[in-house]
């Protein structure tokens, strides 16, 4: 018993001994990691604004989509069989998602693995990505685009896009407001759609009274303030330079917006729910008399198997509203960028890519959204007539919508629409007034607005 | 020995090394130079800070509350029963653990939508018509302590049957003799028996609770921003290291998250001396 009990405590210790040196060579390595990426590490080199990269020929083109615009990368594909591709569908960092910052803040950090060509859904994407820290989008025309294709785009299409007077990226859609409004229902009640916004408030008040449950739009999305706000140049998110806005909510032209929206929130013909959401597909989907809302609301709203679909020919679209006093801007909500890198081997590939993905009237012409490119845009429209889905006719409507985006609006690396949500949409539902939630809606943005660096006016 | 080697690995590798690297990070500066306090300093000072620990706090009161309670209670109730019946119940009660954090979520946001929620009826009943009314600020500290008891308490009521197996069953036998019924032998008898058990679940579940972060974060994609993006404390640090690309603030909130969870184990562990062999 003793000489085994001797043994075993032998082999214990030597085994503790073992232990013991695997445990300490273990620890040892890891802290050898720690030396290699020490918080040092982070340092950027700074790079040109072209191509830092050596071209290699023989690389492959990697493609980063969502799956909305996966289709158009697999037509470049197809209609190029000689490039060697690779698409990865990614969430287009979308919904608040940081995918790109942190893929691509590890690809900086370790010097290799970055897309050529990113697509992203965030309209306001150039804000961050051309910062010190990321540093990513190549000089378009620095690297071969023609000042002909650029001259092409919508009237401030590129203007998310052009930093420091250079294009850095390509808008595949329009996101502009216009109205939209259910014919069938103007009929049946005998009114006239409004042209202007003061028209808009008077309808409300009429329809509360005359057929209550109806609405005539929403402050429920969290992009309200673009449809709201923005067309009437309200500098509650104004643009004054880089990392530089102006957030006044005081103004005469944000409370004129107030006052009208009050009376209509209080006696619901304005909406404090989402479209998107599932109580207002339940709830609401007869009762839209009208929206003020993007022009994808055709496709994600009202066509066939969509949230609140309509019949063809009921659903029409109006030009945007203006005010009194001529303010006839309106105001936008989204709109994709195609994005190179500057890091790619094969800028000559990629930036064709961009071109023909942006440009070409073939892949353009059915895309999802309405292109930022003119001349596809008319492809896109006629098709839009073609399809007999509205019951006017749309061409001119988004045509002049597209070309009056006011280009006040900031375009910032903090979200405006999640202050707007938290703030201003859980305000109204606890029964308070825009004119309550405006102030603690401003005060939210600018301390967004500090803590991510920039310099508010008030 | 041996046998605890891969743990130690594992511990110095996942455990260890990120938080010395967090540390040397909450006192650096972007560039490497030695910042001192100062990353401390701008994280206790930020806007959204007070809220986030309010939030946190209560979300953790209520939990564990519920824990203390819940668990406990139900652990008793199981084990007083039957044995066929009590298989089942900790069959059941452990089940909704089996899912991962981000799939329990969507499980309740249908739940909480009264347009789909097979609960409608009684979301009606107090007033909740839309999943933006369910999800008011108000409601959402004791909504995630709902969704985290839900997942989490099956576990723990495992493992406090199993430590109620480790009472002796004479000592239960000898009180049932003296006339004690099963609240009394429950109070006196099983409870202090199982303290230790008790005060390493309130460790546990105090450390993961102030590190609440997959039930907002889903909550606030869902809703848009209904639910604030930096709800809780952990949001705030995500925010900070991807959102501005600011690691070493990050690190600092999060290195502030781990001490107050030392400083709660510590005090916990001497309380109830956890780690003394005798009994």
């Amino acid at each position: 018993m003793k000489r085994y009990h001797r043994a075993s405590l032998a082999m214990a210790g030597k085994h503790t001994g073992r232990t013991i040196a695997a445990g300490v060579t273990a620890i040892a390595a890891a802290l050898s990691f720690a030396a290699c990426a020490s918080p040092a590490a982070n340092k950027q080199t700074a790079t040109t604004s072209t191509s830092a990269a050596t071209q290699d020929p023989n690389a492959v083109l990697t493609v980063w989509v969502d799956s909305t615009r996966q289709p158009m990368a697999e037509a470049y594909q197809k209609a190029h069989p000689d490039v060697k591709m690779k698409i990865e569908t990614y969430d287009g960092n979308a919904n608040g998602a940081t995918t790109l910052q942190t893929k691509i803040s590890l690809f900086n950090r370790s010097n290799s693995g970055w897309p050529d060509v990113v697509f992203s859904t965030q309209v306001a994407e150039m804000s961050w990505l051309t910062s010190k820290q990321y540093d990513f989008p190549l000089d378009l025309q620095a690297a071969g685009l023609s000042q002909e294709t650029i001259d092409g785009f919508a009237k401030g299409a590129l203007a998310p896009c052009t930093v420091d007077g250079k294009t850095v990226c390509l808008r595949n859609d329009m996101a502009m407001n216009v109205t939209w409004y259910d014919t069938k229902l103007f009929k049946q009640f005998g009114y006239t759609v409004p042209t202007t916004w003061e028209e808009y408030g008077e309808l409300g008040k009429k329809l509360g009274t005359e057929h209550p449950g109806y609405i005539i739009g929403t402050v429920g999305d969290s992009w309200g303030g673009d449809s709201y706000l923005w067309p009437s140049q309200c500098p509650v998110n104004q643009a004054v330079g880089p990392m530089h806005v102006k957030i006044n909510g005081t103004d005469p032209k944000c409370t004129r917006v107030v006052e009208m929206l009050d009376p209509l929130i209080k006696n619901k013909t304005i909406s404090t729910d989402t479209v998107f959401s599932s109580s207002f597909a339940k709830k609401q989907a007869d009762k839209v008399l009208m929206l003020v809302g993007p022009n994808w609301y055709g496709g994600a709203l009202f066509a066939k198997g969509a949230g609140i679909e309509k019949p063809a020919g009921e659903i029409g679209v109006g030009k945007p509203l203006v005010w009194a006093d001529g303010t006839d801007t309106t105001g936008n909500v989204g709109g994709g960028l195609w994005i190179v890198s500057k890091h790619t081997q094969s800028t000559k590939n990629a930036l064709d890519f961009v071109t023909w993905v942006t440009t070409n009237e073939d892949n353009q012409g059915s895309a999802p959204g309405y292109p930022a490119y003119a001349p596809a845009a008319k492809v896109w429209l006629s098709k839009l007539l073609a399809s007999k889905f509205y019951a006017n006719d749309p061409t001119e409507v988004f045509t002049a919508a597209a070309g009056s985006v006011w280009d006040g609006w900031a375009y910032t690396s903090y979200s405006t629409y999640t202050p707007w949500t938290d703030k201003v949409v859980n305000k109204l539902n606890s029964g308070g007034s825009l004119a309550d939630a405006m102030p603690v809606f401003t005060t939210e943005l600018t301390n967004k607005a500090k803590a991510a660096g920039y310099t508010v006016d008030q | 020995m041996l046998f605890v080697l891969p743990y130690v690995l594992l511990l110095a590798l996942f455990g260890l090394f990120p938080v010395g690297y967090a540390v040397a990070l909450a006192v650096s500066t972007p560039e490497g130079g030695f910042a001192g306090v100062a990353n401390f300093v701008a994280v206790i000072t930020d806007y959204r800070l007070p809220d986030s620990l309010v939030n946190v706090g209560a979300y953790v009161l209520i939990w564990l509350l519920a824990l203390m309670v819940f668990v406990v209670g139900l652990a008793l109730l199981t084990h007083q029963r039957f044995h066929g019946f009590s298989k089942v119940a900790r069959f059941a009660f452990y089940l909704p653990g089996a899912l991962a954090g981000s799939a329990a979520v969507l499980v309740w946001m249908f739940m909480l939508d009264p347009t789909v929620s097979p609960a409608a009826g009684l979301l009606n009943a107090v007033g909740i018509e839309t999943f933006t009314q369910s999800t008011a600020p108000g409601h959402l500290a004791l909504i995630f302590a709902v969704i985290a008891f839900w997942t989490g308490a099956g576990g723990w009521i495992v493992i406090m049957y199993g430590a109620l197996n480790n009472i002796p069953t004479d000592l239960v036998e000898a009180a049932q003799v003296d006339g004690a019924g099963p609240l009394r032998i429950a109070w006196s008898i099983q409870l202090p028996l199982i303290r230790k058990w008790v005060a390493y679940m309130l460790i546990i579940s105090f450390a993961t609770g102030t590190q609440l972060f997959v039930e907002p974060q889903l909550l606030a994609s869902a809703t848009f921003g209904g639910v604030s993006e930096s709800w809780s404390v952990n949001q705030l640090s995500l925010i900070y290291a991807f959102q501005y690309g600011d690691f070493n603030r990050a690190a600092a909130l999060n290195v502030g998250l781990l001490a107050l969870a030392l400083i709660v184990a510590v005090f916990v562990i001497g309380k109830v001396k956890l780690f003394d062999t005798e009994a």
